[in-house]
């Protein structure tokens, strides 16, 4: 049999949609021999395509929400969080997203929009995501979402919720948002039910996925520092949509296995580091990323990026809701763009950083409209900062040459405050 | 009127809060400032043009991500500022939620040297900001022209922001040369300039859709009785609709009724680059131009900028298609 | 001590050489579509020009988007640092530098050695670089040589988009069909061009002295306007357009010490 000539005549949406295919993949998994040093990634995958294979089968009722909405909120009401920013970035790292980018732009959606939310609403316009039963938008961090997902619905014709999230974050904020996270729950009961058990159960793979986080990050402050930002930065999914699941639970704990492995070996995933870096707001995921060559070709590497900061306390199964309200009020990247600038320096001291990266991605007014702010709290401090603009999904919308040019002149003056002249041969 | 100015930026901003602690509520239209402003060129240009200042003290809300960060910058500069936290809908609990920033808002102004905001001087603010609105009401419907009225409505917001009917349209008066009435949508442009294009390109606009206009009128029931702060915030949320609102069911009833009572036979959108509430809401102005069967032009440009040869370009091959 | 720096832009190539730290001798050519040809030719005449023999020359730095299509290049080293330290150089009192090239423009701040401190850059759009003035000297029927003269002339000028190259050519177009006098509307888009530049310099911050290079720096109409909107002078070094290849040619002084 012509195995080329049978896999270019594959329906692939057909393939995509069928929960079957994810379960094939799923047992092919165990034909992956992993040692402790990627056991983590395999537990990812397979959680992944688990996450794939129950949500095209319709296991629980499918959510699409936004990142930055606490994943545990959906498994403690029974349902599936499914993030179609997540999925935009799966889509542009197999390198697929201009098709769903240009039939957004044929919708009428504008490419000075997040290509994150134009790339989902291809996704949706498609019908190759899994449907949502419906969809839930929190306002935080970016208008953005909140009006993505509002048309998405509108393409599935499924209900919309939008929880908004208080720019303040003192006692009574928390409170109201809880308040109005569980009149929510209340209101969606009879599509999604929540129950003390299930929120506890909730709660405890929650808090046991944020003790290992708590000790990855401890481990990444190592000089030198055993992961990549390259590789953090796609893991950053889990974060967004595992915590809370037995799954979420396990990657962390072998991430933190493989990292506790690599600094005992002292085989750090970045063999040369010449610079530590702290990386700000997502990177680009479509093949021939940058980052890839900044850290294993230049020797700078990520040493730790903001987003996998932890700002949260354990989760309270009595009084869980809020918990996740504390923990979204408490996310320094929302609110006053000075909380997040604090929050830079303290990670620059705390992970000895030799210059802040800021992805400008485009269309994320949010991050980039913060970067006068970032740039001067930076500046205040000596702290050296690149604001590379670029773009997370749409790989034609930026420059390679341009970005390396950034990057390398910025290393060039990173090595000059090392070195004390441009350098010898 | 002798009272220092705060500049508003958003038309969810109570005026009666502002005049009630004694200051002059100015809603505030700044020289565009191009490229420059401090604020990365990615934002929205009227974001941009807000982050140079007045001097006066100036009350942003939460109404998009460009004007957060507006806010931030000018708070780190030192400037007298203040953030009003402005919920996306209107239900009990947000009308809860947003009467109590608008008592914080009151605080503020204490502080900034204002008198403290009472139910008595808010009630009285009510009066006042009434007696304007009736009286721009009548202004405007003398003007001739669309652009006139528009230039009266700045004029007003100028030293001022005005008040009318909710859902109330500004009645089209005949002009000179009537042409296909339109509905024109957009956000805040700050001189008449694009609707003295819209009418020169032989179009009529039968309706003006701006958060400087329409989309800023208020009624606050206040002489219902009961806690002020609730009705402030209630009568504010439940304004029209602009397209921040996350509630597509109540913005598209809005849109529709706007058609009804315009007659307009088309629509014309007016974004300005870089603003994503705009870019969203045209995918809702699509569906609904669609159901009705009406034409709908888009026209992009930037806030402050005259309206370039494209524009009228496309305003006339508009009118001529409904012409036809 | 022989060095080469080897400038490989967008629009020209430029080369520069150096014997014991003295110039030499210099190339400008157009890139065209062949960078490796263009960079040979470059460094083949600034040579010549010296009376140097390619073999007596101990490094040769590159730099420039092209840099890479430089096979005979020891090092690359980014246009940023080079121009920050040839100008430094060439002006010690430079701290702020503002280089508008063809299709490009950068703000570069420096300490006292010549040491890149800080830069913002723009090559995602033509507005506020060389281009913009080719765009629209092509539309005022025009050409680059003259547009300074004009702008100079001019009493008073018209508004112009300083965010966008297409809406700026549209709205010449506009003023044109209103009869607004070609000198105004050419001062209307140096003063576009100058309010980029502002933003950017807003953006990395303004330290005195400042110095412009590049291409553009040629136009005195340019470097008039950002001295009035700064309130200082604005320093023009000799050979504006070669500043980045000499910077080249200092630091490849440095990497055979």
């Amino acid at each position: 049999m012509n195995l080329r000539a049978y896999v270019s005549k594959l329906d692939w949406q057909k393939h995509l949609r069928d929960p079957r295919t994810y379960g094939v993949l799923e047992i092919l998994t165990y034909l992956w021999r992993t040692g402790p040093l990627d056991a983590h990634r395999k537990a990812a995958f397979r959680w992944g395509l688990q996450l794939l294979r129950r949500a095209y089968r319709r296991e629980r009722p499918v959510v699409w929400t936004n990142v930055y909405t606490p994943p545990e909120s959906i498994w403690a009401l029974g349902g599936l969080p499914f993030l179609p920013e997540v999925a935009a970035a799966v889509v542009a790292n197999v390198g697929r997203a201009p098709a769903f980018l240009q039939a957004a732009q044929s919708a009428w959606y504008s490419t000075d929009l997040c290509s994150f939310h134009r790339c989902g609403l291809g996704l949706a316009l498609a019908d190759l995501a899994p449907r949502p039963d419906l969809v839930l938008a929190t306002g935080h961090l970016c208008d953005g979402a909140v009006k993505f997902l509002e048309a998405a619905a509108e393409v599935y014709g499924v209900p919309f919720y939008v929880l908004h999230v208080p720019y303040g974050g003192g006692a009574r904020e928390v409170r109201w948002l809880a308040d109005e996270m569980a009149a929510l729950a209340a209101e969606l009961r009879p599509l999604l039910r929540t129950d003390q058990r299930l929120q506890a159960r909730v709660a405890r793979n929650s808090n046991l996925a944020r003790q290992y986080l708590v000790e990855i990050n401890r481990l990444r402050a190592l000089e030198p520092t055993p992961w990549s930002g390259q590789e953090a930065l796609t893991y950053v999914a889990v974060l967004f949509m595992a915590l809370g699941t037995p799954g979420g639970a396990l990657f962390y704990r072998r991430l933190y296995r493989a990292l506790l492995t690599r600094v005992r070996l002292n085989r750090p995933a970045i063999p040369r580091q010449r610079f530590r870096l702290l990386w700000l707001h997502f990177r680009p995921y479509y093949p021939g990323e940058p980052l890839s060559w900044l850290e294993r070709e230049r020797g700078a590497v990520v040493a730790f990026e903001e987003v996998h900061n932890v700002t949260w306390d354990p989760l309270d199964p009595h009084a869980f809701w809020s918990g996740l309200a504390a923990r979204m009020l408490g996310n320094p990247l929302w609110g006053p763009a000075r909380r997040r600038a604090e929050q830079v320096l303290r990670l620059v001291r705390r992970y000895r950083i030799d210059g802040v990266v800021h992805f400008a991605h485009w269309g994320c007014r949010q991050s980039n409209g913060a970067v006068p702010v970032l740039q001067s709290a930076c500046a205040g401090a000596g702290v050296p900062f690149l604001n590379l603009e670029g773009d997370c999904i749409d790989a034609r919308n930026a420059g390679p040459g341009q970005m390396r040019t950034r990057l390398q002149a910025f290393l060039e003056v990173l090595e000059g405050r090392k070195s004390g002249d441009h350098g010898r041969r | 009127m002798g009272s220092a100015f705060v500049d508003l930026t958003c038309s969810y901003v109570p005026v009666e809060i502002i005049r009630a602690a004694g200051f002059t509520p100015r809603r505030w239209l700044p020289t565009p400032v191009g490229a420059g402003g401090g604020l990365p060129q990615s934002l929205c240009s009227y974001a941009r043009a807000c982050a140079a200042g007045s001097g006066a003290a100036a009350v942003f809300t939460t109404c998009c991500d460009g004007m957060r960060r507006c806010y931030d910058l000018r708070a780190t500069r030192g400037d007298r500022v203040f953030i009003l936290d402005l919920p996306r809908t209107a239900h009990d609990a947000a009308v809860t939620y947003f009467a109590r920033e608008l008592q914080r808002l009151g605080d503020w102004l204490a502080g900034l040297g204002g008198q403290a905001v009472t139910p008595r001087s808010l009630a009285a603010a009510v009066d006042m900001e009434s007696g304007r609105r009736q009286h721009l009401l009548r202004r405007t419907t003398g003007a001739a022209r669309a652009a006139e009225r528009y230039g009266v409505y700045l004029e007003s917001l100028a030293t001022s922001p005005y008040q009318a009917t909710a859902y109330g349209t500004d009645a089209a008066a005949p002009g000179p040369g009537e042409g296909p009435p339109v509905l024109v949508t957009g956000t805040c442009p700050p001189d008449p300039g694009f609707v003295a294009a819209v009418e020169e390109s032989g179009l009529r606009p039968a309706g003006l859709d701006f958060c400087t206009v329409i989309r800023g009128f208020a009624e606050p029931p206040l002489g219902e009785g009961g806690d002020p702060w609730l009705a402030l915030a209630r009568g504010y949320l439940a304004k029209p609709p602009c397209p921040r609102t996350a509630d597509r069911a109540r913005r598209r009833a809005y849109l529709e009724q706007l058609l009804d009572e315009t007659g307009a036979r088309g629509v014309v959108a007016y974004g300005f680059k870089f603003c994503d509430h705009t870019a969203y809401d045209l995918g809702l102005w699509r569906t609904v131009c669609r159901h009705r069967g009406l034409p709908l032009l888009y026209l992009e440009g930037e806030y402050g900028a005259h309206a370039p040869g494209q524009f009228l370009t496309r305003l006339h091959a508009f009118r001529e298609a409904l012409e036809a | 001590m022989i060095t080469v720096g080897v400038d490989i832009g967008s629009v020209t190539t430029k080369a520069v050489v150096l014997v014991d730290g003295e110039w030499r001798g210099a190339s400008l050519l157009a890139t065209g579509a062949d960078n490796r040809g263009s960079a040979e030719a470059a460094l083949v005449r600034a040579l010549a020009e010296a009376g140097v023999k390619r073999e007596e020359v101990a490094v040769i730095v590159a730099t420039g988007y092209g840099r890479i299509n430089a096979p005979f290049a020891h090092r690359q080293v980014t246009e940023i640092t080079c121009h920050g330290k040839g100008c430094h150089a060439l002006l010690p009192q430079t701290r702020t530098i503002v280089d508008v090239g063809g299709q490009d423009s950068k703000v570069i701040r420096v300490d006292d050695r010549g040491r890149v401190v800080d830069f913002v850059m723009n090559d995602k759009c033509a507005a506020g670089t060389g281009r913009f003035l080719e765009v629209m000297a092509r539309a005022l029927e025009t050409d680059l040589a003259g547009m300074a003269a004009l702008a100079r002339r001019a009493g008073t000028s018209v508004p112009i988009s300083s965010t966008c190259t297409v809406f700026a050519e549209s709205e010449v177009v506009s003023y044109v069909a209103q009869g607004r006098p070609k000198e105004e509307i050419i001062r209307g888009l140096h003063e576009a061009i100058v309010d980029r530049l502002e933003a950017m310099l807003g953006r990395v911050g303004v330290e005195p002295a400042v110095a412009m290079t590049g291409g553009v720096a040629l136009n005195r109409a340019i470097v008039e306007e950002l001295s009035r909107r700064l309130g200082m002078e604005v320093h023009v070094p000799p050979h504006p357009q070669l500043v980045g290849a000499f910077g080249a040619a200092l630091i490849a002084c440095t990497a055979t010490a």
